[in-house]
């Protein structure tokens, strides 16, 4: 199964196409950026380079995968709707994964939890908890430990001080949180080697063949987590009206 | 650039003199406008839009909250910067400038003009320009630009 998958959810852009086997997988092609040049400006050059290069065209893919949230509202909009367009196009399923998820999935590895987080401003990160445990035959499956949620730094702090081991930092508040966090937790926090700190889409298409949460292009929707201004004010005038 | 009060006397005026302001902004500059309903935001960053080379037409994103004129398109010729242009009108608090991608845009190299910068007041960055219209009569506007320098975080 070839998924085709994409990441705009920080201000890196990552673009990957991924073969999976039952119990392994190829990167074909990964393509990442973070040269501080806009999304609506890079990715759909980054698809094309990804695809041509490894001569593929849209209809050879089987899914096309996206980070579906938290994150930048921007980066969403512009993943998500250029992984829409392509699905429709192309008439292929795709699937929507958490990017928080899809971060943990970067240091599968790691031992003890791990703890992605994404800057979120105001002090606050994105953030969920996983553990990763061995199945035997060198299969690590993910377990999650709660849902996504916006949580100040403080907080996460709090929560952390409650599990042992080691505590596995990666995404694009890791610095943050460790130099915040370092006085509480010590050196039980441990940053992901940088090579693998920012959001990776050959993570995301893992996520979403592990997930298998295929859908139509139409049903896919952003997570902000956070409730956009535009659907808050529909709700507020459904609720006049009722 | 420094504080000045221009007294303009028709719609065309105050292009001109947009334009000229134009000049002195570079990839970065962000300018809050103040003032209600028909003071001539929109008019002054569609000169603001000529000065920089920009040829899209202009107009109040009251809806879509924010239009985006590229400094390059297939058929006209290179401009200065890209012109992000916000309509604040109907944003009320953190959630909601958030929501806009606001934020996303404060850190790259375009120019950002802001329609309504009141209702954004505390989230306006260090060393904006404002622009304050005042309607004084029918076809007279009385323009102050100021740079500020507020320091209240984002
Ligand atoms: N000196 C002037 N400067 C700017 N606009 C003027 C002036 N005199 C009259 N007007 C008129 O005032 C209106 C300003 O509208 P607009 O620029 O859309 O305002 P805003 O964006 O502040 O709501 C226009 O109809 C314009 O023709
Ligand atoms: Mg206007």
């Amino acid at each position: 199964m070839k998924i085709f998958a994409i990441d705009t959810t920080t201000k890196t852009v990552s673009v990957a196409a991924v073969k999976f086997d039952e119990r392994d997988y190829t990167i074909l092609a990964e393509y990442n950026m973070n040269a501080g040049a806009p999304h609506s400006r890079t990715l759909l050059p980054a698809i094309k380079n990804v695809l041509t290069s490894i001569s593929l065209l849209p209809k050879d893919l089987d899914v096309v995968a996206v980070s579906n949230g938290p994150g930048s509202f921007t980066g969403l909009r512009i993943g998500i709707a250029a992984v829409k367009g392509i699905s429709g196009a192309a008439e292929i399923l795709c699937a929507g994964v958490s990017s928080l998820t899809a971060l943990a999935y970067n240091i599968s590895f790691a031992q003890g939890v791990i703890c992605p987080v994404m800057d979120a401003r105001r002090n606050q990160v994105y953030n969920a908890l996983f553990t990763f445990e061995d199945t035997g035959n060198g299969i690590r499956k993910i377990k999650r430990h709660c849902a996504d949620r916006a949580v100040s730094i403080a907080q996460l702090g709090k929560e952390l001080e409650k599990f042992n081991g080691d505590v596995n930092l990666v995404g694009d508040g890791a610095e943050l949180v460790l130099a915040e966090l370092q006085d509480v937790l010590g050196d039980r926090l441990k940053l992901a080697p940088r090579s693998l700190l920012s959001a990776r889409a050959v993570s995301v298409a893992q996520a979403a063949f592990i997930e298998k949460c295929f859908i139509a292009g139409n049903e896919l929707i952003p997570n902000y987590l956070r409730q956009p201004q535009a659907v808050r004010e529909l709700q507020e005038s459904d609720s006049v009206r009722k | 650039m420094k504080n000045q009060t221009f007294i303009s006397h028709s719609v065309e005026q105050t292009r001109e003199f947009a334009k000229r302001l134009a000049q002195e902004l570079y990839g970065g500059s962000f300018i809050a406008f103040k003032g209600g309903l028909g003071a001539g935001k929109t008019a002054f960053i569609t000169g603001l839009a000529e000065g920089l080379g920009i040829r899209d037409a202009v107009s109040s994103p009251t809806y879509t909250l924010l239009h985006h004129y590229r400094k390059n398109d297939s058929q006209h010729t290179e401009a200065s910067s890209d012109l992000y242009h916000f309509d604040m009108f109907r944003i009320s608090g953190y959630d909601d400038l958030e929501s806009t991608g606001f934020f996303d845009y404060l850190s790259g190299d375009a120019i950002l003009a802001v329609e309504w910068s009141e209702n954004i007041q505390d989230f306006i960055p260090d060393g904006a320009i404002i622009i304050t219209m005042e309607v004084i009569g029918e076809n007279i506007r009385k323009i102050t630009i100021k740079r500020e320098c507020q320091n209240k975080g984002e």
